[in-house]
């Protein structure tokens, strides 16, 4: 029941009885052709039908005479969406009487060149109808029985549009041929009578089924015959407009002695061709498949379609709709599944993979831990076996460097100050302080207390106060003078300090009250006669 | 229903569902709860190689700081960094410094020991502690000897010492009154004091230990 590869099994369904072909390699081949006639019709074909091919969807093709066609052109312009209903409107009032009913556009013919304007919208439609006949309803309860999948239904005619153009283009190739717009096929089908199928821009234009005459389906009768009902197709199209500019490709499918008796003069076309069910099988790019000397053309159809898989028509009869639609569904059913399968053996296999790969890098480092644990007890060994704690070292060196950074040697402070000073400064009295970087700050005995980072770059703060004394000889503007040179080269030697002289030589300010007397002696200021000089800033 | 189907596609189907559920079963309920508990197994041996990688670097470290750090740390414990803060060790300690620099004399006090808070000392699980000295009443004539006294202290006194202030004041001049007195030491020429910190660390205090008031205050003459 599972469909795999391409290619359908055609059932054709005629007045005469019903022809089922099989996909094969390259086309189709014949499986059977039963009579209605037959007194267990419907028992063989049941049974045909569960035979090896019961894989292949069935696809039903009606070729008999019941068929109404009528083409519609007086369709106005209308919206897309009031075209179908007004066309459908149209389609119930021509046949009213037939309870199977379809309609399909028909496209223009391409034009050579720039079309400028026109709807894309189809200006005229091709009704068909058909009435339930007992033949269908039989090959549904078949096809329903038989339990295969069912592909559709189509009219042959209407489905052999592409087949005719197609024919009658290959056939007439090469041979400086004017392309026709109107082609013609005959056959006579197996199904039941001479089939007509006339094609004109690519749309079916006529069709005619006229039943086999007494006298045999082979032979000079039969092409008299042919010829006849071609001449009658003929009047048929010259009312439809067929005028012989239009050009006209003719081509009858014939058995190799029947061909004989065909000509142009007695069919009255110039372009026309004889083609053995073989030679146009393998004309279409099929198998060949039959002998020369059989004429039956319903194995081109069969062979056409099977290979095109679905219809170009498609028609809606309601008894094998009902059976056609479940089975598509299961079908639908089963690539959902399979689809659904295959994603899941895909995430399947990849997280098996994943998995594995996982299980073996688990392992992989399971052998690495044990490695690194043997090796940390090793060195857990020689790390107990070391006089002191490593923090213990670590804390103790590093507090200690800390230290060391807050502790200004003395010596150093006081090189700075005597490079100031000169030989001619005194030194009364120096008061010298240093406050240590913020973490060294005692905040108390409380252990509880949080201890605060230590800042490397902070060392606290200097501030040294020292008092100083000139020579005696020298006048007070001259200390004056002095002191305020050595302020600048206090400050050149402590950089970014903050110097100050807090206390002048006699207490003077060189902005402020001054009282002094003036005499030809020069009166040398006091020795006692002091200055202070205030010094803070951080450390060198 | 069964017959418009077909009993061969219902058992097809049921075929293929039947497959999806034990592969959704297979995957859901076995593989992907396997890569979720193999994933985090992974995850978590990862980290735990990373961790014990890091401890044995870090112990490795450890190992070759101590090595090297080792003499420093050790010559640091025997100077006396690491020794609690006897009133009577400072003593000797200041007369061994006075007998170096070789002057005559001085007086000092010394505060309560106290505690300060110090994140690597609480680090080596130590505790730094500090006592105040101040020296005063220097025997010298000249301020040449209070700042040899000083230098003494800072370079010869148990680590770690540390001037935080000083004082200098001229108090007087060389005149004929005063050369005998001068040279006999019973006069000078300045007036000095100095205060030094004094710091080591030391082992924490037990529970127990803890209750007791630290080392009072001390004063002496060296």
């Amino acid at each position: 029941m599972v469909q795999i590869g391409g290619g359908k099994r055609i059932l054709l369904l005629g007045g005469e009885g019903v022809v089922i072909y099989a996909p094969r390699a390259g086309g189709v081949e014949r499986e059977i052709a039963l009579s209605w006639e037959m007194p267990n019709f419907d028992e063989q074909l049941i049974e045909i039908l569960q035979n090896q091919n019961a894989s292949k969807s069935v696809l039903v093709v009606f070729d008999g005479s019941d068929q109404t066609y009528r083409k519609e052109e007086s369709i106005p312009k209308l919206s897309p969406i009031d075209r179908p209903r007004f066309v459908r409107r149209k389609l119930d009032l021509a046949f009213p009487a037939y309870p199977i009913r379809a309609s399909f556009a028909i496209k223009p013919p391409k034009k050579k060149g720039l079309q400028l304007s026109g709807s894309s919208l189809p200006t005229s439609y091709l009704f068909v109808a058909l009435p339930e006949t007992e033949q269908i309803e039989r090959v549904s309860r078949a096809l329903f029985e038989s339990g295969v999948s069912v592909s559709g239904f189509g009219l042959l005619p209407l489905e052999a549009v592409n087949l005719v153009e197609s024919l009658a283009r290959k056939a007439f190739a090469g041979e400086d041929h004017r392309p026709a717009r109107w082609s013609v096929l005959i056959a006579q089908h197996e199904t039941g009578g001479l089939r007509q199928v006339v094609v004109k821009d690519g749309a079916l234009a006529l069709t005619r089924l006229t039943p086999a005459g007494d006298s045999g389906t082979l032979g000079a009768t039969w092409a008299e015959e042919v010829t006849q009902e071609f001449h009658a197709t003929m009047k048929y199209i010259a009312r439809l407009g067929y005028q012989s500019d239009d050009g006209l490709d003719v081509v009858i499918i014939s058995d190799d002695v029947s061909r004989q008796f065909f000509s142009d003069s007695g069919l009255g076309v110039r372009s026309f061709t004889c083609l053995t069910p073989a030679k146009a099988l393998k004309l279409a790019g099929f198998s060949p498949f039959g002998s020369d000397k059989d004429n039956f053309g319903d194995v081109l159809h069969a062979a056409f379609l099977s290979k095109q898989g679905r219809l170009k028509s498609p028609i809606r009869i309601p008894s094998i709709h009902s059976i056609m639609i479940p089975r598509m569904m299961v079908k639908f059913g089963y690539a959902v599944l399979a689809v659904s399968l295959l994603g899941l053996l895909y995430l399947s296999q990849g997280a098996f993979f994943t998995n594995r790969t996982l299980d073996q890098d688990i392992e992989r480092q399971q052998v690495q831990k044990d490695m690194l644990d043997r090796e940390y007890q090793q060195e857990a060994v020689l790390f107990e076996q070391l006089p002191v704690k490593a923090d213990v070292v670590k804390g103790v060196i590093q507090t200690k460097k800390i230290l060391e950074a807050n502790t200004l040697p003395v010596e150093g402070v006081n090189k700075l100050l005597l490079k100031a000073f000169g030989g001619d400064v005194y030194v009364s009295s120096l008061n010298y302080a240093h406050t240590p970087n913020q973490a060294l700050l005692l905040r108390g005995s409380d252990p509880t207390v949080v201890a605060a980072p230590v800042d490397p770059a902070d060392r606290g703060r200097i501030e040294i106060t020292f008092r100083f004394g000139l020579s005696a000889d020298l006048t007070l503007e001259q200390k004056v003078l002095r002191a305020e040179k050595l302020q600048r080269d206090l400050i050149a030697v402590f950089p970014g300090y903050d110097i100050r002289i807090t206390e002048q030589f006699g207490r003077v300010d060189r902005d402020g009250a001054f009282t002094a007397s003036i005499d030809e002696a020069v009166a040398p200021s006091s020795a006692d006669d002091l200055a202070e000089i205030k010094m803070e800033g951080k450390p060198l | 229903m069964i017959k418009l189907i077909g009993l061969n596609r219902l058992i097809i189907l049921a075929v293929l569902g039947g497959l999806n559920l034990l592969c959704l079963w297979i995957y859901f309920l076995w593989l992907q709860p396997g890569t979720v508990q193999l994933t985090q197994q992974q995850q978590q041996l990862t980290s735990t190689i990373a961790e014990q990688r890091t401890k044995i670097d870090n112990i490795k470290a450890d190992i070759i700081l101590i090595r090297e750090s080792l003499p420093e740390y050790e010559a640091l414990v025997k100077n006396g960094f690491a020794s609690d803060q006897d009133r009577f060790y400072l003593s000797r300690q200041l007369d061994m410094v006075r007998e170096t620099v070789g002057i005559r004399g001085f007086s000092f006090a010394v505060s309560d020991i106290e505690t300060v808070p110090f994140m690597t000392a609480d680090a080596a699980g130590k505790k730094l502690i500090r006592s105040e000295v101040m020296v005063e009443k220097i025997g010298t004539t000249f301020d040449v000897g209070v700042f040899e006294l000083m230098r003494g202290v800072e370079q010869k006194f148990p680590p770690h010492a540390r001037i935080i202030k000083y004082e200098i004041k001229k108090s007087g001049n060389v005149t004929p009154d005063n050369i005998d007195r001068l040279r006999n030491g019973e006069e000078t020429l300045v007036s000095s004091s100095f205060v030094f910190e004094w710091m080591t660390m030391v082992d924490p205090p037990k529970p127990e230990e803890a209750q007791v008031p630290g080392t009072p205050g001390y004063g002496g003459t060296p």
